[in-house]
């Protein structure tokens, strides 16, 4: 050993993968003989638990699990000798030092979260630590010494008692490693700490076990172990386990409270771990797990009954209770408690395929089984019953029965029906029965057994047999089940249709349509003349008075057939299906059939729940059974099932829902926007954590957003809902899928939400949720407009310059090849000659314009225009063609062309004038701009709604501001009143007081009424509303309705107001909203300076290059370097309640005022926002 | 005393609002209450008169010199006003702090006048009992003053329910000496029996006990 110890300590030189093979070796410290033995027989149909397994060919990066943590996030962390793995329950995600530099090693020997939420991983080369996304290395003067972490053990403050393999033991106390004197003994034996309830440091080694009292090791007090290689870990009561050779104590106080010896030694003793339902788990080093129930029960688990390898490592339990077995060599193993039992060949149930379960009179349980006939269950003990005459040929049993009268019936495929009773098995004669198929059996109240069979049905009444057929109204075809409703009257289902006898004569059952109601399985009579049918194939019927309701999985309903239903003592239904096993309540099954509720709550069992087959058997009766005990039993392709619903526990834990990336493909850049739709798209991705803000550049083609749900109960049947706020009004069913796609989406600020469902529906409703903006489509700009006008002025000044005297002539010499690129342009083109006639139009003006070619050639272009503007036209043309310019005709105006139609349509022109022989030309580029004005109008409405919120939330700030200005003039006004009444009252006071006192109330009250009128004003829902504006009048309103904001947060307020400034165009609520923010924001920067000393400035100046500058100054705490560029994107907020919107939006109203804002740091200290606006010009007429 | 009784109390309400100043001033004179109005803290401090008979009816939010802050102000000073807050917001930590030192009352804007001029009576009548007991305090201490060491020594023995002959003999003394102590004593404390005489050492702050 002490070789290998050593090498290992020299090792750091040494590749891990070497390490790795050595581990072994290191890891037999514990060398215990490790002996066969048999606690319990080991049975491969384990009864408690579910096992699954989880190896390298799943996805693990190695075959081995060293130790295992849940993060706050919910994630499971586990290691690996070639990398730390997170896993969701689907996915495993590995970190080793190719992708995370962070880690030093991919072996992973130990890890441990701690209560402040820090992963603390032990690897070949040095602890790390990890949080959220984010590592951190133990430092070199920490106090750290020793190789890696044998046991990590954390009391109730947080302090950590490490021990390492070369024998080290380490105190971690804030933060900084002490090494605590070596307990004796052999500092080569395996080493074990622990913490008690009243917080002090055990450990376990060599056969000592001695807690520390502050500066040295006490001795427990204790008879000596039976063994030096013991271990030890935490009691959930709060005491210490120690488990030696085959002995499991517990220790509290130092003092041995408990013993108990197992039968046999478990083998090389690796780690123990106590569960919440306070099994004692023991791994060890080659003979697998052993288990020590609180009743003194001892399991054991080997490769013989479900793991995978012998050398276990760990026993971890996840927060829904699974149990997690890390192994040395066999993958990663959950055991999860199981819901069915099944009772299968291995249990005494000779064939595979069971048709038919019926309760026994005593308790037990007949079983049908389709080739080897009956068998009955009584206990746990199985027995065959044979059929007389048949023990040499297989004996398909279909239906069985135990009727009230003690008798048993058993229906068979091709023998008949069989009775057993007190007097023996007889056959009942193939005619007695109309054939010798028989599928079903059923007794009534009356206790007549009905018989359904392949051709016929019978009913047997006590004494004689009775036969129905086609006569009485039967179509020719199997009976597949039967029923009797609260009037006594039996009804039957053969698959072609449902049938009532009435009369003694089969009346069909028809839907509201008058269509028969075929592939009903089985059904089950409830009150008020329900029935309830069970279709093969399209869910759950349900009859009442004649109308039919369905619940299938367009309502939620799992699966699509159902087999057979059983009701349980507290209101559940249990469907069988050929999809496993539904439970759903009673009353959610008739609110979906009631149209109350929109889908279906339940539960869907299969093989994650311990079912051996999902199939269960259908189209015979009965296909499932409830005993006297409560238990429910259902025949499936694979033994009998079995579950107890009172022992049922549903997880109750709601799915950490998060998500994980969001990637998308997009143009190559922001700059290239020339670039056609089809340039090589650039893929990007963002994981979480995510940045404040995630801007998605415009034109972004395909987005998909990958999450999680973290149960890993059955992570397979986890649910998801999704929703992107921005498209969707509703949560959208994404099913089992983690990942939502979407394309095209148009630009706008999106918040994708995703909730997810556990394993038995239970929705996490908080869910998660990502925030992200698409850029804006790029718009035609003029710089683009203008590369496009010159790309065709190119074409078309070659056609002018060959332009020479006659306009016929002109046209004919149009050069083909410019004419083609005027006519491909995507915009309306014409070419005006000075008399204001059209020269050349291409096919988008055609369109545009709706008239025809010839028809606009040789026309005056005042065709084109509205009729108010055709004589003023004129004009201007005229003077354009005396000064000809390239430019865009009307600066600032609106412009409006005319449709052949009479309709108008919003147009931007360009205009380029062309020298030729024959004169002048103009060349009008003519772009409708419909589609772009309705686009500014939705996005300048969503500019107002967004504004308006976010004036909406700015008040909820500004409340206690308000109710101070409200309740100035409220007080003034009751307590005027009030005196004024007890002036009168008492006659003292004359009228001309109270009149003075009157006219103070009407003041009062106008004061705050206009109060009032400010708020709704604020408050209001509108229009821009664009006005000259006295910047200081705005600035005065604002400081009015924070004045005592401000006020009560001890801040000084002064206003700077140059009463020069000129007015500037703008809407006063916007503006006005824009000064609040930023005071509130400058209100809260200051929170951290000494009340004495917060001072705000609001100064307003005129700004030669900007026209009217507002400042606002603070002296807080002003904005960190890295911030300063990002405070006006959405999103982004230093505050920790912030929806970083305010200044987005502050923004925004500035840049639709054509100004801007911006903030700088002051020199001594605090920021400034300034926004400087245009000064407002009387509009020329 | 009687000076105490026969005059108006007074009310020094302080906000900075004109317009409540003006309202509650006429509420207040309506209620026979003489008033005096300031429109900050600061202005108090310079100007109220300490020894005046009444109350402080005290806004909380005002600029500069909060209502609380002139409530400790006046702490410091040693000033002993009642004081009624009026606030705009029922800020429960305020008001908290406020009672906690020793408010009579904290109440919300708009005030009814019941609820007002109740709490106010309170606090004009905590002034009132305030000065008798200092004015009782002092007039003790003032007798108290005029006694000689050994006649102080003598009382403290008395009061603690010795005899003469007792007294006497701790003190080194003859019962008869003691006994003209004792008759100076009541006269100097103007005190009618033994039990006045107990209830004015205890109002002293005379350690009476069994020593």
């Amino acid at each position: 050993m002490s070789i290998v110890a050593r090498w290992i300590d020299g090792s750091t030189r040494l590749i891990d993968g070497l390490m790795t093979s050595m581990v072994w070796v290191l890891l037999a410290c514990g060398r215990l003989d490790s002996s066969a033995l048999a606690i319990i027989p080991p049975t491969s149909n384990d009864h408690s638990y579910v096992i699954d397994t989880w190896e390298t060919d799943d996805g693990l990066p190695e075959n081995s699990a060293t130790a295992m943590a849940q993060t706050p996030d919910g994630y499971l962390w586990f290691g690996t000798f070639n990398g730390l793995v997170r896993f969701d329950g689907v996915t495993f995600k590995v970190f080793d030092p190719s992708n995370t530099p962070e880690l030093p090693s991919a072996s992973i020997v130990n890890l441990h979260l701690d209560n402040a939420g820090w992963l603390w991983v032990s690897t070949y080369r040095g602890v790390v630590l990890l949080k959220d996304g984010k590592w951190r290395n133990l430092a070199d003067n920490d106090g750290w010494v020793g190789d890696f972490v044998r046991t990590f053990t954390e009391r109730g403050n947080g302090d950590l008692l490490l021990t390492t393999y070369d024998g080290h033991v380490l105190d971690c106390s804030g933060g900084r490693f002490t090494e605590l004197t070596a307990p004796p003994g052999n500092r080569k034996k395996g080493c074990f700490g622990a913490a008690d309830e009243g917080g002090h440091w055990w450990i376990l080694r060599d056969g000592y076990l001695g807690w520390w009292d502050g500066d040295r090791w006490s001795a427990a007090v204790t008879s000596p172990l039976p063994s030096d290689d013991g271990c030890c870990g935490p009691a959930r009561d709060g005491g210490i386990w120690v488990f030696a050779q085959r002995e499991l104590r517990k220790y509290r106080g130092g003092i041995e409270v408990s013993r108990r010896e197992l039968p046999e030694q478990p083998g090389g003793i690796w780690s123990l771990f106590e569960d919440s339902e306070s099994n004692v788990w023991i791994c060890t080093l080659d003979s697998g797990l052993c288990r020590i129930a609180p009743d003194g029960e001892v399991r054991r688990w080997t490769t013989a009954n479900g793991l995978r390898y012998d050398g276990t490592r760990f026993v971890f339990e996840d927060r829904e209770h699974n149990l997690w077995i890390g192994t040395s060599g066999g993958g990663l193993t959950r055991f999860k408690p199981r819901r069915f039992r099944t009772y299968g060949i291995e249990e005494g149930v000779a064939e595979r395929v069971v048709s038919s379960v019926a309760p026994s009179g005593s308790g037990g349980l007949w079983i049908a089984t389709y080739g080897k006939g009956v068998f009955r269950l009584e206990g746990d003990r199985i027995e065959n019953v044979a059929l007389p005459g048949l023990s040499n040929v297989p004996v398909y049993a279909q239906s069985v029965l135990a009727d009230h009268g003690g008798r048993t019936w058993v229906g068979t495929f091709s023998e008949g029906l069989w009775l057993l009773d007190q007097s023996g098995t007889k056959r009942i004669p193939a005619d007695q029965t109309g054939g010798g198929n028989i599928i079903s059996l059923f007794e009534d109240s009356r206790g007549r057994i009905w018989i359904g069979g392949g051709e016929a049905v019978s009913v047997f009444d006590g004494e004689h047999f009775a036969v129905y057929d086609e006569d009485q109204g039967l179509p020719p075809s199997g009976i597949c089940c039967f029923a009797e409703d609260g009037e006594g009257v039996i009804w039957l289902s053969n698959l072609a249709g449902v049938f009532r006898l009435e009369h003694e004569r089969f009346v069909e059952v028809r839907d509201d349509n008058g269509k028969p109601l075929v592939e009903i399985t089985c059904l089950k009579p409830d009150a008020g003349g329900t029935m309830w049918m069970g279709s093969r194939t399209s869910g759950l019927l349900r009859w009442r008075a004649g109308l039919l309701a369905r619940i299938d999985e367009r309502v939620g309903l799992p699966v699509r057939a159902v087999h057979g239903m059983l009701e349980d003592d507290d209101g559940f239904w249990w469907m069988a299906s050929n999809r496993g096993v539904v439970r759903a309540r009673r009353s959610d099954l008739e609110a979906v059939a009631d149209g109350k509720a929109a889908t279906l709550k339940s539960q869907h069992f299969n093989t994650e729940d311990g079912l051996a087959s999902v199939e269960c058997a259908g189209g015979k009766q009965p296909v499932c059974a409830r005993t006297a005990d409560g238990r429910l039993w259902f025949a499936t392709l694979k033994g009998v099932a079995t579950v107890d619903p009172k022992t049922l526990h549903l997880n109750q834990e709601p799915p950490p829902t998060l998500i994980e990336e969001l990637a998308w493909s997009g143009p190559a850049t922001q700059g290239d926007r020339r670039g056609s739709a089809n340039a090589t798209a650039v893929q990007t991705r963002v994981t979480a954590p995510f940045p404040g803000s995630i801007v998605l550049s415009a034109g972004t083609r395909q987005l998909e957003i990958s999450y999680t749900g973290l149960s890993f109960v059955a992570p397979e049947k986890v649910r998801f809902q999704i929703m992107l706020e921005g498209q969707d009004e509703h949560w959208q069913d994404a099913g089992t899928r983690r990942t939502a796609e979407y394309h095209n989406l148009g630009p706008g600020g999106y918040v994708f939400h995703v909730r997810a469902a556990n394993n038995d529906g239970l929705w996490n409703e908080t869910g998660a949720s990502l925030a992200f903006t698409l850029q804006p489509f790029y718009w035609q700009t003029w710089g683009f407009r203008g590369a496009v006008l010159v790309t065709l002025l190119a074409g078309t000044a070659g056609i002018a310059w060959r332009v020479s005297g006659a306009k016929q002539r002109t046209r004919r010499e149009v050069d083909e090849r410019s004419r083609l690129m005027v006519e491909a342009a995507p915009n309306a083109m014409i070419m005006v000659n000075a008399d204001g006639l059209i020269m050349l139009a291409n096919a988008q003006a055609e369109q545009d314009f709706g008239y025809r070619r010839n028809e606009l050639i040789d026309s005056p272009v005042e065709m084109l225009l509205p009729e108010r503007f055709q004589r003023v036209h004129r004009s201007l043309r005229s003077n354009y063609f005396l000064q000809p310019t390239a430019r865009s005709m009307g600066a600032g105006l609106e412009l409006f062309g005319r449709h052949r139609s009479g309709s108008e349509f919003p147009v931007e022109i360009g205009l380029n004038p062309i020298q030729t022989a024959a004169g002048p030309f103009v060349l009008a580029s003519i772009i409708n701009i419909s589609e772009r004005k309705r686009a500014e109008r939705e996005s300048q409405q969503q500019r107002n709604e967004l504004a308006h919120l976010s004036r909406v939330t700015m008040l909820g700030e500004l409340s206690g501001s308000l109710s101070h200005e409200l309740n100035q003039p409220l007080t003034a006004i009751l307590s005027n009143a009030q005196a004024a009444l007890r002036f009168l009252a008492n006659d003292q006071g004359d009228i001309d007081e109270v009149r003075l006192i009157l006219e103070d109330i009407v003041s009062e009250d106008k004061r705050a009424g206009e109060i009032i009128r400010r708020l709704r004003l604020l408050l209001k829902k509108g229009e821009v509303n664009l006005q000259p504006l006295n910047m200081n009048e705005v600035v005065q309103d604002a400081l009015k309705l924070i004045r005592s904001d401000l006020m009560n947060h001890g801040i000084t307020l002064r206003a700077e107001l140059d009463e020069a400034i000129p007015a500037v165009s703008g809407d006063r609520v916007q503006l006005q909203q824009v000064l609040l923010n930023l005071i509130i924001n400058a209100s809260d920067a200051m929170s951290g300076v000494p009340t004495e000393g917060r001072q705000l400035l609001v100064r307003t100046m005129l700004a030669p290059a900007d026209g009217v500058q507002v400042s606002v100054v603070d002296n807080g705490s002003g904005i960190p370097p890295e911030a300063l560029q990002r405070v006006f994107e959405p999103f982004f907020t230093t505050k920790s309640l912030g929806m970083g919107l305010g200044l987005a939006v502050c923004n925004t109203i500035i840049v639709a005022h054509h100004g801007r804002l911006w903030a700088v740091n002051n020199i001594d200290r605090g920021a400034t926002f300034c926004f400087a606006l245009p000064v407002h010009h009387e509009k020329t007429p | 005393m009687s000076a105490l009784q026969c005059s108006l109390p007074t009310v020094y309400v302080v906000d900075d609002e004109q317009s409540v100043l003006k309202a509650m001033s006429r509420l207040l004179r309506s209620a026979r209450f003489n008033v005096v109005t300031f429109a900050s803290a600061q202005k108090f401090l310079e100007e109220h008169d300490p020894e005046a008979w009444g109350c402080l009816l005290l806004d909380c939010a005002m600029p500069g010199f909060s209502g609380l802050q002139l409530q400790q102000e006046l702490t410091r000073r040693g000033i002993e006003r009642p004081i009624v807050f009026l606030t705009g917001r029922g800020d429960v930590p305020m008001s908290v702090r406020a009672m906690k030192s020793g408010a009579v009352d904290f109440l919300t804007k708009p005030v009814n006048d019941d609820d007002l001029l109740q709490a106010l009576r309170a606090a004009v009548e905590r002034d009132r009992i305030g000065r008798l007991e200092r004015a009782g305090a002092a007039d003790i201490q003032r007798r108290l003053s005029a006694l000689t060491p050994r006649e102080r020594e003598v009382m403290l023995h008395v009061v603690c329910g010795k005899l003469n002959k007792q007294v006497a003999a701790e003190l080194g003394t003859v019962e008869k000496t003691i006994k003209v102590h004792r008759a100076r004593v009541m006269e100097k404390m103007e005190a009618e029996s033994l039990a006045d005489l107990v209830r004015l050492a205890e109002r002293a702050g005379m350690s009476v006990g069994a020593s």
